[in-house]
């Protein structure tokens, strides 16, 4: 049963058809994905003091229901390395058509992957795994699998990807923490089915996954027609 | 004619799937229905074995025996 949190969430993106980062990280959360620590800052003060408890160097992205594509229109800074460079870029996004503020959030490092789900025609909700990042369009290199997920699926998946051994480990690179990376796709496979009548799609690009653990890094969901306002 | 069975089955037997390869088009045929559909699906195999933890048919008989197992326990 989808949680109450997790419903209202969606409840409050219908109009815009789309959720917005903040709400779809912690809705990632509650369902048990890993994401960065974040802060949704509407003033430079809440930047700066979150920064200063997670410390620099950080990324700011725009929050406005216009930036659906944050990177198309300059609306990600990454790498920003104190409080004055914190202060400007927090400035530039805050004055973006309609932003209702700044998401900060702590950078990661490692490989980038990415999560995704739609709802096809055929086969209902499917599941995607791929390398990712801005590369994601040049690579090419995806597996499918309808949701649910088993784990056996999950681990097929990682197999199935023709730079799987980038995840093993690769010329001095350590791998990856693949359990993580199966839990990641098992939660979020849950989550797909718990949302199934209300989304389009779910984007998770890039997913960061490291020695540790995979961590969300950008997180679009977008909501059916039907269930838009 | 009755053309329920045919477009409302349920039961549902599919031939040749793969134990090894999960994207064999049988093995994606046999997913689709078993996550898909309200019916019961049973793969087969000459060679029998385990797939996704549910036990693989060598065989069409066997696949009848199961099938007529399940009517048992759940009578229409």
């Amino acid at each position: 049963m989808l949680r109450k949190e997790i419903s209202e969430m969606v409840s409050r993106s219908k109009g815009r058809g789309w959720v917005l980062e903040p709400e779809a990280k912690r809705l990632l959360g509650l369902a048990g994905l890993d994401v960065p620590r974040f802060a949704w800052a509407r003033e430079p003060e809440e930047a700066l003091r979150f920064a200063q408890t997670v410390g620099y160097p950080v990324v700011a992205k725009v929050v406005s229901p216009k930036a659906l594509h944050k990177s198309d229109v300059g609306g990600v800074a990454v790498g920003i390395d104190d409080e004055r460079a914190l202060d400007q870029v927090f400035h530039r996004l805050r004055a973006f058509d309609a932003s209702e503020g700044v998401l900060i959030e702590e950078m990661l490092a490692g490989l980038e992957l990415i999560i995704g789900a739609k709802k096809d025609f055929q086969f209902g909700p499917v599941v995607l795994l791929g390398v990712g990042g801005t590369g994601v369009e040049i690579y090419h290199d995806a597996v499918l699998r309808m949701a649910p997920l088993t784990e056996d699926d999950a681990v097929a998946m990682i197999k199935g990807l023709k730079a799987h051994r980038l995840l093993e480990g690769y010329r001095g690179s350590k791998p990856i923490n693949r359990s993580e990376l199966i839990r990641a796709l098992m939660s979020f496979s849950d989550l797909v089915m718990q949302l199934e009548p209300t989304i389009a799609s779910i984007d998770l690009n890039p997913v960061i996954c490291g020695e540790k653990k995979c961590v969300v890094a950008d997180a679009r969901i977008i909501l059916a027609p039907s269930s838009q306002g | 004619m009755n053309l329920k069975p045919l477009f409302e089955p349920k039961t549902m037997a599919v031939a040749g799937v793969s134990l090894t390869n999960d994207r064999h088009p049988a093995n994606v045929i046999y997913n689709k229905n078993r996550l898909r559909y309200p019916l019961e699906v049973f793969p087969l195999n000459p060679r029998g074995g385990v797939l996704q933890r549910v036990p693989v048919s060598s065989s069409i008989e066997g696949a009848v025996l199961m099938v007529e197992a399940m009517r048992r326990r759940r009578p229409c």
